[in-house]
């Protein structure tokens, strides 16, 4: 399988009263196609900025210092760098290729707005020339019963939406009243649409909900609909930001199998941010653990819950509480360093167990220790 | 065991209300009648989904919200059992009852005053039931903070200058200060991150030990609440469904919804894949729960009696409660 996504060298700092906060300090990662890649990590280590530097939706007072993110598009392999791109690209780029499903479903929709033309708007956003051509092929078929007049302004505005939805002449006539109401037929559409992919994702009866507006909704069925919004134009890539960390575990379980059931069939890779390590167990293939914004162990998921070599990896797995767990539950010392100070060197040394004189003085390197397992550590790679 | 609380048939409506004059038209079924010991010197964890009616439970306990019908006994040393419902509030400050029965809340942000100092927010609770020097309050204050794993200089500051983690230290220290039987932690670790909540049930257990507390473990998080409590009670839509001893309720659940529960967590482990049941929909909204068992629109194992008849509380082991009708079958049913 071949490469999706390459993160290299990404910095981001955001600039805030106290001094910069160097949120992320050179991380690198590449996601293959069809996986599930899995981010964890602690509360700050900048999960999350990784994932929104990626869509470039990191805003002021944060700013990408350099890095690249290459993204192999399907159609040509010759990878786009996100981060140069123009804004034009990123708008098409963003809810349409990639597209992001935000921590909290209660921010995420716009409570003024009905779940219809909140899940509509992706389509009428990114899909509008293939929804003419739809149309097109519906009003020529002898079911139809528009007004023969209608029909021709419609086909007229629809021939020109199928070749370019961003024409003139749309824009001209969407400025003049009676004619500019073509673009209902095309929301009715966008509609049609939502409420397939509503139905998709097991809400029942989605006709109704396509009407209501979030507050009507439970938060589970609050998490699908912003699901909904993320898968409505097909994305190839899609980033989950704590997607299930505010749901009770019954939902977490049903939202979960419905992210692997889609991954099978829609989306390509998901790139899972969370801060739940049985999440991690139950649906990545491949993981990547951060602490105070650096990676420090990227491997498959069956070796960073079997063979952890990461100190911080190590320590990560003992303080969660397990079912089989007897004994004291193992904590580490101390806290997550502020990151506008963050310690020189290594940034987890003045927690780790295993520090050794180099640990403060040279930032280590993501190494490649055994077949497809990296890590970032000093002590690692003095035993080998 | 000697009992500490009983909660015997507790009920808490919140009224809604409608119409022009602004009557009462319903009630959100918050707790709908249920019946809890709590023994004295151990840690019950409370369970169960959002908005089944866990926090309500204890903050009618502490008395934050007045029960609309029920008793809540508290058994104090040697004394004959108080039934905190009926006492009003300046009584339950008068005989003391106020500093016995303590809280910590679920977001230590929003539960502390930003504008009091560590030490005021600490010696508050003292100064209402003890009058002290302040040379005594300071010591009193400062062996509270040690007692947390905190430091003397912490007590000069204001609560945003600390982390999650200390914050809910001082929480914990606020709620000790008068020395109390039992303290309702109320999801105390879910604003926290794994390992800060490591070090967090740690404290507790301590604290456990050498004080000799009773804790109300209120909390969704099954594996935090296996780990620190020695009995657990599992809730649904206002009624306590399961009631057992912590091992043998994860060994050998006998409720449908601790099954599915109990089925749901992730577990950080890759060998152990267990089979899962999936429950359909969400909770049902309190202002209309189903007839008959509470469960059964979501229940994979309904049968017809279940839609008809509420099932009661009956024993099927060594302090092992369940409320199902098809408690004796279920496990051939699985």
């Amino acid at each position: 399988m071949g490469k999706l996504i390459e993160i290299k060298e990404l910095v981001t700092n955001f600039n805030t009263y106290e001094g910069v906060v160097k949120a992320l300090n050179g991380v690198s990662l590449s996601i293959d196609q069809g996986i599930t890649f899995g981010l964890v990590g602690e509360s700050g280590c900048g999960k999350s900025v990784t994932a929104r530097s990626i869509m470039r939706l990191i805003q002021p007072p944060g700013v990408i210092v350099s890095g690249e993110v290459l993204f192999f598009d399907d159609e040509s392999q010759t990878p786009v760098d996100l981060l140069q791109q123009s804004e034009a690209y990123m708008r098409d780029c963003c809810g349409n290729k990639i597209s992001m499903i935000f921590q909290e479903p209660n921010a995420a929709l716009n409570p003024t707005f009905t779940i219809g033309e909140q899940v509509s708007e992706s389509f009428l956003f990114h899909q509008v020339s293939e929804m003419s051509a739809k149309i097109l092929d519906d009003l020529s078929s002898p079911a139809d019963k528009t007004v023969i007049l209608w029909k021709s302004w419609l086909r007229f505005c629809f021939r020109i939406a199928a070749r370019n939805p961003g024409s003139p002449i749309l824009k001209l006539v969407e400025r003049i009243p009676l004619l500019k109401g073509w673009k209902r037929r095309l929301k009715k559409e966008a509609i049609q649409r939502s409420i397939d992919i509503i139905g998709q994702l097991h809400i029942p009866n989605p006709e109704q909900v396509v009407n209501n507006y979030p507050h009507n909704l439970s938060g589970g069925m609050k998490q699908r609909i912003v699901i909904a919004i993320a898968l409505a134009c097909h994305p190839v890539l899609l980033i989950a930001d704590e997607a299930t960390s505010n749901l009770d575990v019954t939902v977490q379980a049903q939202i979960l199998e419905l992210l692997v059931e889609l991954k099978k069939t829609v989306i390509s890779s998901i790139l899972l941010i969370t801060h739940d390590l049985g999440v991690v167990a139950e649906t990545c293939d491949r993981v990547g653990v951060m602490y105070a914004g650096s990676l420090c162990e990227v491997a498959d998921v069956k070796d960073i819950f079997e063979r952890p070599l990461h100190p911080y990896t190590r320590a990560l797995l003992n303080s969660v509480p397990k079912k089989t767990q007897t004994d004291k539950l193992y904590s580490i010392e101390g806290s997550v360093p502020n990151l506008v100070t963050p310690p020189s060197g290594c940034r987890f040394h003045p927690r780790c167990p295993l520090r050794i004189e180099i640990c403060d003085q040279q930032e280590p390197d993501l190494v490649l220790h055994r077949e497809n397992h990296l890590v970032a550590c000093h002590a690692i790679s003095e035993e080998e | 065991m000697e009992k500490i609380l009983e909660l015997k048939n507790l009920k808490k409506h919140y009224p809604v209300l409608g119409g022009v004059f602004r009557r009462q038209i319903n009630a959100v079924k918050a707790l709908d009648g249920i019946d809890l010991d709590i023994y004295r010197g151990e840690c019950l964890g409370l369970v169960g989904e959002s908005g089944c009616g866990k926090t309500t439970t204890g903050k009618t306990i502490v008395k934050l919200h007045e029960a609309t019908a029920g008793e809540i006994l508290f058994h104090q040393n040697g004394d004959t059992a108080v039934d905190i419902t009926r006492l009003s509030r300046s009584r339950m400050k008068k005989t003391g009852l106020r500093g016995k029965l303590q809280m910590v809340f679920q977001d230590p942000t929003t539960s502390m005053n930003p504008r009091m100092l560590v030490k005021n927010i600490i010696a508050e609770p003292i100064r209402t039931t003890e009058n002290l020097s302040s040379r005594a309050m300071d010591d009193r204050v400062r062996s509270l903070l040690n007692l947390v794993g905190l430091n003397d200089f912490h007590l000069l500051r204001y609560p945003h200058e600390f982390s999650g983690g200390q914050r809910q230290r001082i929480a914990v220290a606020r709620a000790i200060a008068t020395e109390p039987d039992l303290i309702v932690l109320d999801e105390p670790t879910s604003a926290l991150d794994v390992s800060v909540q490591a070090q967090i049930l740690g404290l507790l257990q301590e604290l456990q030990e050498k004080l000799g507390m009773t804790y109300l473990f209120v909390t969704h998080h099954l594996l935090v609440v296996k780990y620190i409590s020695h009995r657990l009670a599992v809730m649904y839509l206002g009624k306590v469904v399961e009631i057992a001893k912590t091992g043998d309720l994860f060994d050998n659940p006998v409720h449908p919804y601790t099954l599915a529960l109990l089925s749901a967590i992730p577990e950080p482990n890759l060998s152990q894949k267990t089979r899962r049941i999936m429950l359909e929909g969400d909770v049902p909204s309190p202002l209309d729960p189903p007839t008959g068992c509470r469960f059964h629109p979501r229940c994979p194992f309904t049968a017809e009696q279940c839609r008809v008849t509420e099932p009661v509380m009956e024993e099927v082991g060594d302090g092992h409660l369940v409320a199902c009708h098809r408690k004796h079958e279920i496990k051939g049913l699985i």
